[in-house]
Order: structure tokens, then sequence, then C-alpha cells
């Protein structure tokens, strides 16, 4: 019984996992697809066929997600009834059709700040659909628990390390979802920001580049000496390090391709007779890739820290991680 | 073991509720509505020349309204009634370019200036958008109604077509991008508007600059005591309630006189329309570059070689011996937009530079005289872009006019061949290194 209530929402996850990649790659594409990359165009499904096709799929495909969380939530209370995961689904649903209003609002009144909240607000439903996605899947109830076996045998020095480890797990995702904001502050400039703001965000965006890359790194270390072997965790740890170290590529590609090779850097001579072409297909290539990139950084290190809480569950009693500590962490 | 994924889980459900928090935090910053600003730069460049503040409520504010009369705002410009202007601007272009970015109900582009340049060259043109400080070189300031690029004469504005081309060209080895996927009228759309800001700005810094506008109205009689200047003091401190009353009278009068349709046409609009409106008669004329076969080509390198050394053209003194742009030798050596007096900066009283860079200015940079052994021309790599540069030299950017010097056509098309095809290229493998800037002066 519980098998089955467990597979048919997985079946529906499987869905919404597709769509949401998909649904939540887009309204981050639109934007920088189309003929601007600061701003969202709005009304341009007017504009042209390509314009058209990018913001209608974005409807579109943003009407799709709400319904899948609509079924989603139904097949939860009827087949997997979880106290938390009803919560999930229900802040979920409730996320999308937030979102889809943000997203309207955004188009008719043209307002820069309702641009950045709807970008801002886009990762965060990614990330719960992400979670959802995770607890309900199959691999999340099967996946084996040894140390509940080895329980006896853990020392207090361990279960510090362990705690240690999802602390550092989760400011992960924290700083992943802090990176996406300060990318949306960049992408949505209003024209009277000043230039010393900007450039604050801007420095501010590679410093936490660097916090992400370091905890990522860290994170994947970590799993890898574990002695416990759970292959899930390495791998999505793995291929967390290997998107960020990448996403950092793509970064420095991003500002050649908008304004030059970053002048810190050396090797400045060899891009010295770079013309830069706007709105190129380049140009609009990369810049999107980042931004993707960015949110599937997000998803995997969701799925990294949820992974670690299942895997190392509650024996070990843990120093309880609350907001304050996460603050501290990081101020 | 439900049960306990659910207690930790708990953890889980608050970390995006914080996740929210933040995020509401991040966005706190609202958004501005469009507007211009008002040249503050060049403004506390006059208050610390004439060591006067200016008063805001007859100063500042009439400069304000003045320009809003005559140009409308970035949402809805206008183009004042002078004789002339339609030549220079076309409303309905600028319409396509203002405002807020979208379609029109027909579906042609609207907004094209916010869409496209904003963020670099800010709202009002002034070089100084979100992205600017990040840039090197930094975003042109039209306000100054400099261009570098162009075909006309050192001095003159560039004409309609030198901007459209560099907008559609871009600029090599600069962040200015090339807009060549525009439709041609999208970007002579842009041009116009270029153009107007331009205009606009000029105006502006003329009616904060020059003598005869607002800079040296006695609006001392005006001020609080606490804004005087000690001058402004002993002479208030002089006057009668009477004579000051009178003297009030005489400003506002002067302002009437300043915000009136005559001296705005006849002074401020001809002072500065009258040379976009010569532009095109400052086009200077050229022979075509004369036919060389490999022997010709070789000693025409030769002569420009030549040149190059030589103490008239002086070439190297800016560009140096190996052309690397390490030659300059002052110590002082920045662009006219940086530097006073169409800049801000005035190197001999550096004190002064954190106020302005408070009121917006962007931290000033030196001029580099470019390395010109790595083919790279912002202007344009065509022969006859070179020779423009030589031969007019570079606007804004202190490379002087071959014509100042006496250089006839064809000694600087010996030096374009020079510099075209004489020069090494710098070897990226093995990059010569460059001499530290101003080794010359300190030696
Ligand atoms: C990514 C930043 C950026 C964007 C976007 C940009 N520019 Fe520029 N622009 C620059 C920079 C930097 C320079 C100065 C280059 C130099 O001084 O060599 C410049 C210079 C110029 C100049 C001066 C050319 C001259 O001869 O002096 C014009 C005109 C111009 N831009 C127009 C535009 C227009 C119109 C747009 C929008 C369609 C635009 N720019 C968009 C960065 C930008
Ligand atoms: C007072 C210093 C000075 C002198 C003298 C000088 N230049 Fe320059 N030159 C510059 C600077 C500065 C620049 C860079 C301008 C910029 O884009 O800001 C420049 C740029 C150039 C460029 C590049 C133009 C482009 O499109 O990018 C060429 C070519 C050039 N100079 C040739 C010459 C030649 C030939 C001479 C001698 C006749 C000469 N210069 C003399 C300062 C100088």
């Amino acid at each position: 019984m519980m098998l089955v209530c467990a597979t048919f929402p997985l079946i529906w996850v499987g869905g919404l996992v597709t769509t949401q990649k998909a649904g939540m790659a887009v309204p981050d594409w639109p934007s920088t697809y189309g003929y601007n990359l600061f701003l969202y165009p709005w009304q341009t499904w007017l504009f042209g066929p390509y314009d058209l096709f990018l913001e209608h799929g974005h409807r579109i495909l943003g009407a799709l997600v709400g319904m899948v969380a609509i079924g989603l939530l139904v097949s939860i209370l009827y087949c997997d009834a979880r106290k938390h995961l009803i919560i999930l689904a229900v802040i979920a649903l409730v996320a999308v059709i937030i979102q889809g209003v943000l997203g309207g609002a955004r188009v008719i009144q043209d307002e820069i700040l309702l641009a950045k909240i709807h970008g801002c607000f886009g990762p965060f439903f990614f990330m719960l659909a992400v979670a959802l996605e995770v607890i309900t899947s199959k691999r999340w109830s099967q996946m084996r628990l040894p140390c509940k076996d080895s329980q006896t045998s853990t020392s207090l020095a361990d279960s510090q390390q362990i705690a240690g480890l999802k602390r550092l797990a989760v400011s992960t995702a924290v700083f992943a979802y802090l990176q996406l904001l300060l990318g949306a502050q960049i992408r949505h400039i209003s024209p009277m920001t000043s230039h010393g703001n900007f450039r604050i965000a801007v420095v501010f965006h590679v410093f936490v580049a660097f916090v992400v890359l370091g905890h990522v790194l860290l994170l994947t270390t970590k799993v890898w000496r574990h002695q416990d072997k759970l292959k899930l965790l390495r791998s999505v740890t793995l291929v967390a390090s290997l998107l960020v170290i990448g996403q950092v590529c793509l970064g420095v590609a991003t500002y050649t391709a908008k304004y030059a090779w970053p002048a810190i850097l050396p090797g400045g001579d060899y891009f010295a007779g770079l013309l830069i072409e706007a709105e190129s297909f380049t140009q609009t290539m990369i810049v999107t890739g980042h931004v993707a990139t960015g949110s599937l950084i997000l998803a995997v290190t969701t799925t990294a820290a949820l992974y670690c809480f299942k895997y190392y569950p509650s024996e070990f009693r843990l120093p309880r991680i609350s907001g304050t500590t996460l603050r501290g962490v990081i101020a | 073991m439900i049960l306990q994924t659910v207690k930790h889980n708990r953890l889980l459900l608050r970390v995006p509720g914080f996740l929210f928090c933040m995020s509401l935090f991040l966005l706190s910053g609202c958004s501005e509505p469009a507007q211009y600003r008002l040249n503050l730069v060049a403004v506390h460049k006059v208050e610390l020349a004439n060591d006067s503040s200016f008063e805001s409520e007859h100063q500042l504010e009439p400069i304000a309204d003045i320009l809003e009369a005559m140009f409308g705002t970035p949402d809805l410009p206008q183009i004042p009634p002078v004789p002339g202007i339609e030549d220079v601007l076309d409303i309905d272009k600028l319409y396509m370019a203002a405002g807020p970015y979208g379609t029109d109900e027909h579906g042609k582009a609207q907004g094209l200036y916010r869409q496209h340049c904003v963020h670099c060259h800010g709202i009002s043109g002034d070089g100084a958008g979100p992205t600017a400080a990040i840039l090197n070189p930094y975003p042109r300031d039209y306000r100054l109604g400099k261009f570098k690029f162009k075909s006309t004469a050192s001095g003159s504005k560039p004409t309609h077509g030198d901007l459209k081309k560099t907008i559609e060209n871009g600029m090599t080895g600069t962040a200015m991008p090339s807009f060549k996927l525009l439709d041609s009228d999208e970007v002579e759309a842009l041009v116009h508007y270029v153009k107007y800001l331009s205009i606009r700005g000029e105006v502006e810094r003329y009616l904060i600059e020059d003598g005869d506008q607002f800079a040296e109205l006695f609006t001392a009689v005006f001020k609080d005591h606490s804004q005087l200047s000690d001058d402004e003091k002993e002479e208030i401190d002089e006057m009668s309630t009477e004579e000051i009353k009178e003297e009030q009278e005489t400003v506002d009068a002067e302002i009437v006189y300043l915000k009136s349709q005559e001296n705005l046409v006849e002074n401020v609009m001809e002072f500065v329309l009258s040379k976009w409106i010569e532009a095109d008669d400052n086009v200077l004329e050229i022979k075509p570059k004369p036919e060389m076969n490999l022997k010709e080509l070789e000693e025409s390198m030769a002569n420009g070689r030549k040149l190059f050394f030589s103490k008239d053209a002086a070439c190297s003194t800016c560009h140096g011996d190996t052309a690397l742009g390490d030659g300059q030798t002052a110590a002082d050596f920045y662009d006219d937009w940086t530097e006073i007096p169409g800049g801000f900066y005035d190197p001999k009283n550096p004190e002064s530079l954190p106020e302005f860079l408070a009121l917006g200015a962007l931290e000033p940079r030196k001029l580099r005289p470019r390395n010109l052994r790595q083919g790279v021309y912002r202007g344009g790599r065509r022969p006859i872009d070179i020779f423009w540069r030589i031969r007019n030299g570079i606007d804004g950017s202190k490379m002087p006019a071959a014509k100042e010097v006496a250089l006839t056509d064809e000694e600087v098309w010996n030096l374009v061949d020079f510099v075209r095809s004489a020069l090494p290229y710098d070897q990226l493998s093995r990059p010569l290194v460059h001499k530290p800037e101003n080794t010359k002066e300190i030696n």
C-alpha cells in the first residue's frame, strides 16, 4: 500500500521535474534571449515571431506547471498523506500562483521591481519543487540508512562531523540562492541605478561566487572522504562541483561577452581586438547559459542538502541549526 | 522512520522561509522613475571656481525648468522651436528612441535608448549609467558634445553618418557594442537621440557654466547666512535691508530674462546648435589614397616611419618609440571628459576630487595612447578611418590633428601606411615589456 502510494506521485513528480527544468529555465530565458538582457521585454509577444514564441511559450509553460502542482497536491493527498509533504505541496501551489500573478503584474505595469521579484521568486519555487521531487522519489524512500546499523559504534566526534556536514550542505544551498538573487539584481537594473551601487553588486556577486565555489568543493571533499559510501550523495556533490566550476567560467565569459575581458584577469591583450556585438547569438547564449546553470546549481545543492539530512537522520542529536546560526554563517 | 524525517525537515522548512525573507530584503531598493539628472558635477565645478554655492530656488530650479520646457522629459522628449533644428533632430525619431521600451500599437519598436544604451550611457547621456564604473574606457558622456571618431575637422561635431557608423560598427576593444543587428531606422532613431541628449547636455552646461547665464547671478541675497562664503558674507553684511531687497528684485528680473525665448534662442541655442548644423560642411575633402605598387608602398612606409619619430608629427612622444603606447611623459594625462575645463578633475587640486565623486563623477583614469602594434582601431580599420584619425586628431583625447602640425595629405597617407603595415604585431606569446608610464619624467 505504502509502495503504491509512494510510486504514484513519483510518476507525477517525474513529469513535474521535467516541466520544472523547462518551466523554470524559461522564465529566466526570454529576458536574455530576445532583445534584452537587463530587463524583460514586455509586450514583446506583439513584437515579432521569435519573441512571440518565447513569451507565449513562457506563459503556456507557467500554466502547465501550475496544473502539475495542483495534480501533485491532489495525488499526495490521496496517496501519500505525509503531513510535511502536504504542507510543502500546498506551499508549492501557492508559490506557483503568486509567481504567475507576479509575472502578469510585471507585464502590465512594466515595473522593474516586479521583474526583480518575479526573477527572485522563480528560483525559490524551483527549490521547492526540487525538494518535493527529492522527498517523494523512490530513491528517497529506498535510501539505505547505514548509520542506523553502525549507530552504537559512532563516536561523538563523528556525530559532530556529521552535524557540520549538514550545516555546510544547507549553507551551500543558501549561498547558491543568494547568488541567484544577486544575479537578478545585476540583470534587472533600473536606468536610475547609480554606477557605484551596480559595481558593488557585481563585486559582491563575484565574491559570493567564490564563497559558493569554496563551499561546494569543501562539501564534495567531505562527502567523498567520509567512510560511509553513499553513491547518490557522492555523485550529487560531484555534479555540483563540476557545475560550479563551469559556472565560474561561464561568468567570466558572460562578462567578456557583455563588456570585455575583465581587466583584473591577466591575458587582456588576447582580447584587445574583441568587438562586442549586441544581442548576437553568442552573447545571448552565453548569458542565458550562465543564468540557467545558476538555477541548476541551486537544484543540485538543494538535493545534496536534503540527502544529507536523510542519510544521517535524527539518531545523532544535532545542535539545532536555527535561523540565527544560519545568519551567523552568512554574516 | 517517517517521523524522524519529519523532525528534521522542520529545519528544512524553515530555511526556505528564511531565504524568502532575504530576497525581500534584497529587493527593498526600490526603483525610481526615469528622470533627467541635473549636471551637478558641472555645478560644483563652477561653485569651486567662483567660491559661491548655487542657490536652489534661483539657480538650480530655473535651470531645470528651462531644460524641461525646451527638451521635455525622458518619456516625452521635445525639440525647442529654433530655426534650423529640424535639420539636426527629428521628433518622430526621438519618440521612437525615448520612453520605456516595448512596441507601439503598430508593432514598431519604442524606447530603444532605454533598451539598448541606458545601462552604459545613462538616462541623461552622462556616460555614468549603472554599468559605467566597471568599464574601461568609460562610456561616452554625450553632454560635452565631443565625439572621438568622425570625419570632420578637429573640434567640430560629428556628422549624422559618423555617429551612425559608430553605433552600427561598435568600437573594437571597448565595451561599446556593435548594433548592426538592429533595423536601419532603429539605428537612425538612436543617432537622433544621441544628438538630442548631446545638445540638451551642452545647453545645460552652457546655462550652468557661462558667465552671462546663471553662473554669476548674485543669489547671495537670497541665501541663508550659513550658506554664504566669506566674501559673500562681507558683501551682504555691508548692505542694508533695502539694498538687499533691491538686489533681489534685480536678480529676479535677470532670471526672467534668462528664461525668456530671446535669451534661449539667440544666445544659448545659437551657441550650441550652430556647430551641429555646420557639421556636414566640416567634412574634409580627401583625395582617395593613391594606388601604389610594392616599391612605392615601401617608400611610403619608410617616409611614414621618419615622420612618426620626427619632431613635427611627434607621434612617438605619445605612442612611444616602440609604438606600444608607452611614450607619453606627462604625469597628468587625462581626457577632456575628466580634466577641467571640460571635465571636473583638476590634477593640481586633487583635494576636491571626493566631492565630485560623491556627486556621481567617475573615478579619473589616466588616458593611454593606443598601442599601435595590436592592429586594433576603435574608430575603424579602413585606411580612410586611420587617415581621419591622424589628419583630424581624436577629439577629447589629446591626440593632435596632423593639420595643426602642417603635414600634407600625402604625408598623412605615409603615416597611415606606416601604422597599418610597417609595425610588427605585438607578439602575444612574448609581448614586449611596456615601459612604465612616465619613466622619462622620473629619470
Ligand atoms: C556596454 C556598454 C555600452 C553600451 C550598451 C552602449 N555603449 Fe556606446 N559607448 C560605450 C563606451 C565604453 C564608449 C567609449 C569608447 C571610447 O571612448 O573609446 C561608447 C561610446 C559611444 C559613442 C561615442 C563615439 C565617439 O565617436 O566618440 C556613441 C555615439 C555611442 N557610444 C552610442 C551608443 C548608443 C546609441 C548605444 C545604444 C544603442 C550605445 N552606445 C550602447 C559603451 C556602451
Ligand atoms: C598627445 C599625445 C598623442 C600624439 C602626439 C599622437 N597620438 Fe595617437 N593617440 C593618442 C591617444 C591618447 C590615443 C587614444 C585615443 C582614444 O581612443 O582615447 C591615440 C590613438 C591613435 C590611433 C588609434 C585610432 C583608433 O581608431 O583607435 C592611431 C592610429 C594614432 N593614435 C596614430 C597617431 C599618429 C600617426 C600620430 C603622429 C602624427 C599620433 N598618433 C600622435 C595620443 C597621441
